[in-house]
């Protein structure tokens, strides 16, 4: 599953900020996106609206600093854009973006594949 | 549907499991349900991966705050939270037990009635130290941190069988070695008779009646036996078990059914806020296997109102817990094989204005400030626990509150500038908690008060609350025993 909407695409977009190995067309997008879908999911109505917002509101400032869109930053900008956001003065905007760098790490550390790269050996289970 | 019981529990945690076990003890014939708003899963569908598992837990473990600064982790499965514990037991504090009996006239719990019960309660789950061969080297180097520094150390109790050491218990155990609910409780009240309808949302109770709506079980979990849907469900006596977080909404939900005017349900919440904070020993160490748990230190619990406990947690939340973003933040995730872990637990104080209330929907939503005393607990806490880690051997740690990331030991002797309230920033480096407590307090006092001493909601005949809702004010310390034994007193005082 490669983004399709404008949600995908965004939160890709901010993901590839928060870890950088999910830029460009990595092969980690796709179970990362997954495992993004999986954590979305589970969560209550309220924050799902409230993170759907969020990334709709990061695609508007873009606008608002830039005069750019946010897929139109080169890899530079997007960081500072992100940092930027991370000083904005309401605590609200800044909180949320913590909330959804959460996501994003758990999306992203959940796959496999990437736990090589921590040197995490992966799960012991036992009597399944 | 119109279902009739004696008893309906709501909650199959720590305070509902333990309720339905003595309620079931000696009274063979009593008809009881337990109704969970989790789904029916065992050990057997457990797998210790943080993407399936945080599926336990209420929004896969972060509960907001309104303020988005605190993230409450709570369990939403059969067993509740005692199926994604640690299994650390402590012993209510005798200060803290002699101000709830001497400050809102809790006289039942005498050191005779507390050590009988608790004496009872932990033989039965299987309470005790873990030798020291078992510590792994993240509760090795605490302890090599701790004694350098000349900081007294205690061994924790915990409550496993068998534990194969997987690592991870807050994902569940998948050899069942925690006694928690899921594996002690559960079984026995199963054979006992007592219906489990697990996949319920309460929406209100009244006298008599619980109103529940039944959802789809969630895939690889267990059939609801009834099809999905509304029911209102009878029962001659209904115990609220659902949680801190939980059975204050379902009381304020029910507040006009029940014509209640109490001004203090949801209020005088606690939520024992933690930082879990990392640091990067020289050498290669696999905290991740290995029960994570087996020292801690209250040294400074009376004095400055903090507990440090050993811990260690999965990759995505070792990433969250580690502040900052980017190419550094990755580079040092790849040093989670190197990485020792301390948690922070902080005491706070019932306050009235923290507090559980409901949103339009009923949801609930957790109004939760800060206090002064807290943001002091918490800069000292992240000095000592890093000066813990240096004293270890750790090279780098990653300290929120720090202006520098990461912290290396030639900045040891600025620690007094570098970690300061200056940085502390809950809006970028939020609290989470696993511990709350309070919001239907017990006391003899409804003034001050929402349960009477019987654990019964003042202004109803038939509703009662049994679990760490019913806490006075912090317990201060891992608080599953301290529920058990209120449940157990509830249990024993419920005419039945």
């Amino acid at each position: 599953m490669m983004p399709e909407t404008y949600f995908e695409r965004n939160v890709l977009l901010f993901a590839g900020v928060i870890v950088p190995q999910l830029e460009k067309k990595s092969p980690l997008q796709k179970p990362f996106l997954d495992n993004f879908e999986k954590l979305m999911k589970g969560i209550d109505p309220d924050s799902f609206d409230k993170i759907k917002l969020l990334v709709k509101v990061i695609g508007i400032l873009s606008w608002v600093y830039n005069l750019r869109s946010f897929k139109s930053l080169n890899g530079d900008q997007k960081v500072r854009f992100i940092e930027k956001l991370f000083h904005f003065p309401i605590s609200m905007l800044v909180a949320g973006l913590t909330g959804l760098r959460s996501l994003v790490f758990i999306a992203y550390y959940g796959i496999p594949e990437v736990w090589r790269d921590i040197n995490y050996d992966g799960p012991i289970v036992t009597n399944n | 549907m119109d279902k009739a019981y004696d008893v309906i529990i709501v909650g199959s945690g720590v305070g509902g499991g333990t309720v339905a076990d003595y309620i079931t003890r000696d009274n063979p014939g009593l008809k009881v349900a337990i109704i969970e708003s989790g789904p029916f899963i065992t050990k057997e569908f457990f797998n210790q991966k943080e993407i399936d598992m945080t599926t336990l837990y209420f929004n896969h473990g972060a509960v907001l705050s309104k303020n988005l600064e605190i993230a409450v982790a709570a369990g939403k499965s059969l067993g509740g939270s005692s199926a994604v514990y640690t299994g650390v037991s402590f012993r209510p504090p005798a200060e803290v037990l002699n101000n709830w009996n001497t400050a809102f006239g809790l006289d039942f719990l005498t050191d005779d009635y507390v050590n009988r019960s608790l004496d009872e309660i932990e033989d039965e789950i299987s309470v005790h130290e873990l030798p020291d061969s078992w510590d792994n080297d993240n509760n090795k180097l605490f302890k090599k941190g701790a004694e350098k520094l000349g900081i007294p150390l205690k061994r924790l109790k915990i409550n496993v069988k068998d534990c194969q050491q997987q690592g991870f218990c807050n994902l569940g155990c998948t050899a069942g070695a925690k006694q928690g609910t899921l594996e002690v409780q559960i079984p026995k009240v199963i054979a006992r008779g007592v219906e489990i309808i697990c996949n319920a949302t309460v929406n209100t109770v009244e006298e008599h009646f619980v109103n529940i709506t039944l959802n789809d079980a969630p895939a690889r979990t267990l059939a609801n036996k009834l099809p999905s849907g509304n029911y209102s469900l009878k029962g001659k006596i209904i115990i609220i078990a659902a949680g801190a977080l939980n059975t204050p909404a379902i009381l304020l939900r029910s507040k006009r059914k029940l014509k209640l005017k109490n001004k203090n349900i949801g209020r005088y919440l606690t939520l024992h806020p933690v930082f879990n904070i990392n640091a990067v020993y020289k050498e290669k160490i696999k905290n991740y296997r290995g029960f994570p748990k087996t020292n801690y230190i209250d040294h400074f619990s009376d004095s400055e109102g903090f507990y440090l406990e050993t811990s260690f947690y999965f990759p995505g939340v070792t990433a969250k817990n580690n502040p900052g973003y980017g190419q550094l933040h990755s580079e040092m995730m790849r040093d989670y094989h190197k990485m020792m872990s301390i948690l922070i637990l902080v005491h706070d104080k019932a306050e009235y204005r923290n507090r559980i209330s409901i949103d339009k929907n009923g949801n609930a939503v957790i109004n939760y400030l800060v206090s002064s005393n807290t943001r002091t607990s918490l800069i000292k806490a992240l000095k000592e626990a890093t000066r813990i880690f240096f004293a270890a051997g750790c090279e780098k740690a990653l300290i929120p509150a720090s202006d520098r990331i990461p912290i290396t030991t030639g900045d040891i002797a600025d620690l007094e500038n570098i970690i300061s309230d200056r940085n502390l920033n809950f809006s970028k480096t939020p609290l989470s908690s696993a511990h709350p407590q309070g919001g239907c307090r017990m006391g003899v006092d409804p003034n001050t008060s929402v349960c009477d001493k019987t654990g019964k909601v003042y202004g109803t005949n038939s509703i009662y609350v049994a679990d760490a809702s019913l806490f006075p004010t912090s317990v201060k310390v891992n608080p599953y025993e301290t529920v058990m034994l209120l449940a157990k007193w509830v249990a024993e005082n419920i005419p039945v």
